[in-house]
């Protein structure tokens, strides 16, 4: 059914398709209408849930690793400082191989304080073990919902799909809403293999010693790269039922494009208005979309950017020290490459904290790189110059 | 793609405005963008929202900076000078405003149509709001409605009754009340 | 079952998982101490003077099991629905939820349990007759106690009593709007049954001799109790309206309604004084409390003045009589001087010191006393008395061979609930000389003739329980008469609980002490080795998987576990 949604709603009407049994979560801006949303919709019994309420986010989460420990499906949502007081309970998700699926909706972490979109906190949960699927519309946020689900079940792996704050969380969009029978036939109720049996008791996340500990993260990393098959399989398998496939990246107008713009999320939307106008110009540009970060597809990505003269890496997010995260991630996977076949790659660093990345912005960045006027490796876009960063001034001062 | 943007005071209801125009022309067969000025919104101060209406699917993600039609819920806002409506609008674009003046009073503000319409007094009429406070989101949309074609006011009415939950009749009547009421003056030159 | 020796990492679990290795690892081998389960002594019934077994009871009954508890109650206590009324209850004051909301209401549950068991399906069956037989001399509460105790341990028992009626004080000392004589009577019937013999109307030294006592039973056990008041020692207190207290109550309470002053003084501060006040009051005397120390000091009862207080009684405290002012051969006041507090005497509390010239009159036509009373020895040997009282060890035993003596005629405990007590202990004394066996070298506690096993010698304060499992709970409101109403009648004050009542407040009791099966020591038990007996109370320990960690022990809300060494 179509409906003019926003992106917090697409993920409500997508929890309620994927029938979970708990719902434990804590407010927060701008993730809240996402849990008022499940509330209410628990409440009018369209959700057959327990909703757990509870009084922080490391509570919500392990409410949601409780009762998937006992085989139930979980939910939770949250964002920025959320996300961050989690932390301990997402490694411990992911170690415990439970399924459970968060939406977390992108947010500046603090201070200063911002509730605006900014991919930092999502990707300083990187290495915890979960799968991470960034998307750029509310019909992606729908699909991908019941997609981790089924993803997340099959490789005992949690999955936290991210959505910008506000220009997707807060953005009406027609949107298709699937029927819940088509939701039922694809993703059948959760079985897991080991889960708390009263009738065969065991310890659960007991002490391992160093003779055992890393035969399980040997498991895990194992999980992942199954993973990247299972997304690019049940991608497919959802495009086939609904017309809207979803691959680990998403290409456009890749096939002969020599300068390729690298992004996630809804600015790799509004590229796509820019590439098609320099196409119109005569410049051979394409987009790389990252959707599924973790796993990352690294062999995709390299076979994808061999042989392309020029890549602009835009990352919402800064791993201070170094580069954008998404530009370390593409270099690495790169690096293989025989030298005559690595483009010639810029990071650009862009829209922190919300700012604004408009079609301007991402005409003026790959152009300047495509004319060579742009020729550091890290570029921090559309942000005041530093006249003393050569004295230490601008640090200290 | 057509641009909008809403101006309004925190409270008069710019975002439902917005949601409205979307869920209407999304009746129409379009394909929406409904979003609100990002951040914390506080009551009376100068808010925006803004919708984009495309027969393709809305691929741009950014705030709006060059609309091709402005919806002023608040003539104050003009009159008292506490926001630039026009930046960024587009020569022969339109400015719908809420006032009981009629057009001729706006033209200073450039090369526009301008389209007046007494939003308050058809909302208190309709017993909408009280009178510090009339909600006028809904009449003026009936304007809109006259004023741009893009929506009909079946698809309007609908769209208020899907959107707001309180008397969604007398809404939609004060809503066809200002279809019928709007006064419009064609900027030169564009012919309407 | 996890597989223990993975070769491929197919062969573990996805995460660390175990269902096999507790019970696998003997870690009993690692212990050095180990937990035990030891029922220890509520603070309760540490202070309980008539060995009443409250927490067990009361389990039983947040358990549903309220004719067990009935059972348990009256197992070695023949008054608990007479105590459960006159009982001081000094249990309630060292009850450890009395930090969690209010003590329990014990003395409530008593009567709730004395009344229950007045059936006589819940009188404990005798054991075989042993052919000994016992005489009690005095049908008071420590003798018909003895006498019970005793009959049930399959003795003969036969009890001489001087009065028309068993029961002692509990008939003639306390009124009917504390003790209705027809639950003493049922009580007293349920002592019958058990075969105990009342020969009544039968004076020792009047009726029959000591001596053909001593020759006629194998042991004889003397609880006559106090009798008499001591006198006032003022000049005037031979007029015929100054009345010895006790009598004058006894006379109340069997129906008499003797011509008394409109106006009286009562003297003195104990539980007599206060049942002649109030039975002055029932009966349309306004009776004046004359005091010589202050409220604090008084030995009453507490409640039981505060009920006096409410009634409207007058006190005058500070106060000693000196003389009885006669004026035309009619008593017309009680001439009194102002006292103050000095230091503590022996008995602990602050000695009363005249005042000099503060001599007053108390307008009154008449003056009870009710100052201490004294027991009629005149029956026994020299050698079997000690001034006032009966001369007796601890153990209840006394110079003369086979005859022992308990209650206040021995010790002038004062109360019952004592006497009741100390029937319950003399009772074990003589039982074990009639069965031969050594007499035991203290007097044995009551607590000693409980079923179940229990550490006496450790009390359970609140110290000694895990707070953390108990939260406060109010206690509940008691029913009582309004004082109007009370004042003109001898209708039972205090209103007894219903069952649902009693239930509701039973679980509130934190059963200190005892294990009542919450299961939380196997909850914790970290290595499975805690498993509850199936068909049976209680929990059986695991020795080869109990590793002597202490967590159960730790965790037992109640106390009822204890580390003890390994012996090896």
């Amino acid at each position: 059914m179509r409906m003019v949604i926003k992106g917090n709603g697409a993920v409500a009407h997508a929890v309620r398709l994927a029938r979970p049994q708990v719902i434990s979560a804590y407010p927060i801006t701008p993730q809240t209408s996402i849990i008022e949303g499940i509330a209410s919709m628990v409440a009018e019994g369209k959700i057959d849930a327990r909703f757990i309420k509870v009084e922080s986010e490391h509570s919500a989460l392990a409410g949601c690793i409780a009762a998937e420990s006992a085989g139930a499906r979980t939910f939770t949502a949250t964002s920025a400082q959320g996300l961050a007081l989690m932390h301990e309970v997402i490694h411990w998700a992911a170690g415990a191989r439970l399924p459970i699926v968060l939406a977390n909706v992108n947010r500046a972490m603090a201070p200063g304080w911002s509730i605006w979109t900014d991919q930092t906190d999502s990707l300083s949960q990187r290495d915890t073990g979960w799968m991470q699927v960034y998307c750029q519309s509310a019909q992606e946020v729908v699909d991908s919902v019941i997609q981790a689900y089924k993803v997340s079940e099959r490789v005992l792996l949690p999955t936290m799909v991210i959505l910008d704050a506000f220009f997707l969380s807060h953005t009406y969009e027609d949107v298709e809403v699937p029927e819940p029978g088509l939701v039922d036939g694809f993703l059948p109720p959760l079985d897991l293999p080991q889960k708390m049996d009263l009738e065969h008791p065991a310890a659960l996340g007991n002490l391992v010693f160093p003779d055992r500990y890393m035969e399980f993260r040997r498991k895990m990393d194992l999980a992942h790269q199954v993973a990247l098959g299972v997304w690019d399989e049940v991608g497919r398998e959802w495009g086939e039922l609904t017309g809207r496939p979803y691959g680990l990246v998403e290409q456009y107008r890749m096939d002969d494009a020599e300068l390729v713009l690298v992004t996630a999320a809804t600015t790799a939307s509004t590229a796509r208005v820019v590439i098609d106008a320099l196409r119109d110009e005569g410049v051979a540009a394409g987009l790389l979309r990252l959707r599924v970060f973790r796993p990352f597809p690294a062999d995709l990505i390299r076979t994808i950017l061999a042989d392309r003269k020029k890549v602009v890496i835009l990352d919402r997010n800064c791993s201070f020290g170094h580069h954008g995260i998404f530009h370390q991630e593409i270099k690495s996977a790169l690096y293989e490459l025989p030298a005559g076949q690595q483009p010639e790659m810029h990071g650009v660093i862009a829209g922190l904290g919300g700012r604004d990345v408009t079609v301007e912005d991402l005409r003026g960045m790959l152009m300047g790189v495509w004319e060579g006027r742009i020729t550091k490796p890290v570029t921090w876009w559309n942000v005041l110059e530093a006249k003393g960063a050569e004295t230490g001034a601008v640090a200290m001062g | 793609m057509i641009e909008i943007r809403i101006h309004g005071r925190g409270g008069q209801g710019a975002v439902i405005a917005s949601q409205i125009i979307a869920e209407a022309a999304f009746r129409e067969g379009l394909h929406v963008q409904a979003f609100p000025s990002f951040g914390s919104e506080r009551r009376g101060a100068p808010v925006a929202a803004f919708v984009r209406l495309d027969h393709e699917p809305v691929l741009v993600r950014t705030e709006i900076y060059e609309p091709d039609g402005l919806i002023v819920l608040d003539q104050s806002l003009i009159l008292q000078k506490l926001v630039d409506v026009t930046q960024g609008l587009k020569d022969g674009a339109w400015i719908l405003i809420n006032t009981p003046h009629g057009p001729e009073e706006f033209t200073h503000l450039g090369p526009y149509t301008i389209a007046t319409v007494d939003a308050s007094r058809i909302a208190l009429e309709h017993r909408l709001g009280s009178l510090t406070a009339p909600i006028v989101n809904t009449s003026i949309l009936g304007a809109f409605a006259t004023l741009t074609g893009l929506i009909s006011l079946d698809n309007l009415g609908e769209a208020i009754a899907a959107t707001v939950p309180i008397k969604p009749e007398a809404n939609i009547a004060a809503a066809r009340e200002a279809a019928a009421a709007v006064k419009t003056l064609a900027a030169a030159g564009t012919g309407r | 079952m996890v597989d223990l020796n993975p070769k491929m990492l197919e062969d573990i679990p996805v995460t660390s998982y175990s269902d096999n290795s507790t019970l696998l690892i003997k870690t009993g081998a690692w212990k050095y101490v180990q937990p035990s389960y030891e029922d220890k002594l509520p603070a309760c019934s540490h202070q309980c003077p008539a060995g009443n077994d409250i927490s067990k009871a009361l389990d039983l009954i947040a358990r549903g099991d309220v004719a067990a508890a009935a059972r348990l109650w009256r197992a070695g206590n023949p008054f608990p629905a007479s105590l459960g009324r006159v009982c001081p209850h000094p249990c309630e004051d060292q009850c450890n939820r009395g930090q969690f909301g209010g003590a329990i209401a014990i003395h409530m549950m008593e009567r709730f349990l004395g009344d229950r068991s007045l059936d006589p399906e819940f009188l404990p069956k005798a054991k075989p007759a042993t052919g000994k037989k016992v005489a009690v001399i005095g049908g008071g509460p420590a003798g018909v106690a003895a006498a019970y105790n005793l009959a049930l341990a399959g003795h003969a028992v036969e009890v001489f009593d001087d009065k028309p009626a068993a029961g002692g004080y509990l008939r003639t000392g306390i009124p009917a709007y504390r003790l209705p004589k027809d639950v003493l009577d049922r009580e007293l019937a349920l002592v019958e049954q058990t075969g105990v013999q009342f020969t009544l109307n039968t004076r020792v030294g009047r009726d029959v001799s000591f001596d053909e006592l001593r020759n006629r039973f194998d042991a004889v056990i003397v609880t006559i109790g106090f009798h008499g008041s001591r006198p006032l020692g003022v000049p005037g207190e031979d007029h015929e309206n100054v009345y010895n207290g006790v009598h004058l109550l006894e006379r109340i309470l069997a129906g008499e309604r003797p011509e008394l002053p409109r106006r009286m003084a009562v003297v003195g501060g104990g539980n007599t004084a206060m049942d002649v006040a109030r039975s002055l009051l029932r009966i349309g005397v306004e009776p004046i409390v004359v005091y010589r120390r202050s409220r604090m000091e008084m030995p009453a009862i507490p409640t039981e003045v505060d009920e006096a207080i409410a009634e409207g009684i007058r006190f005058e405290f500070l106060t000693a009589p000196s003389r009885v002012i006669i004026e035309n051969g009619k008593v017309t006041a009680l001439e009194c001087r102002k006292m103050r507090l000095g230091e503590p005497d022996e008995s602990g509390r602050r000695r009363p010191i005249p005042v000099e010239g503060s001599e007053f009159p108390v307008e009154v036509g008449g003056v009870v006393t009710a100052i201490g009373e004294t027991a009629e020895l005149d029956f026994l040997p020299d050698e079997a008395r000690d001034g006032w009282r009966v001369a007796a060890d601890e153990r209840f035993v006394t110079p003369v061979e086979g005859v022992f003596a308990a209650g206040d005629a021995a010790f002038g405990e004062g109360t019952v609930t004592a006497a009741v007590g100390a029937g319950r202990r003399v009772a074990m004394v003589v039982d074990a000389f009639l069965g031969g066996r050594e007499l035991p070298s203290v007097a044995p506690p009551t607590q000693a003739s409980w079923e179940r096993p229990v550490n006496i010698d450790q009390t359970v304060h609140v110290e000694q329980l895990n707070p953390a499992y108990f939260t406060e709970v109010p206690r509940p409101e008691i029913h009582e008469l309004d004082p109007q109403t009370r004042s003109t009648s001898f209708d039972e004050v205090v209103q007894g609980f219903t069952e649902e009542e009693a239930i509701r407040e039973a679980r509130r009791c934190m059963v200190c002490g005892t294990c009542n099966e919450c299961c939380n020591c196997l909850f914790f038990c970290p290595d499975v080795a805690i498993h509850k007996r199936s068909g049976a109370f209680g929990f059986d320990i695991d020795g080869d998987h109990c590793k002597g960690c202490g967590i159960c022990v730790e965790e037992c809300p109640r106390n009822a576990l204890s580390l003890v060494e390994v012996k090896s």
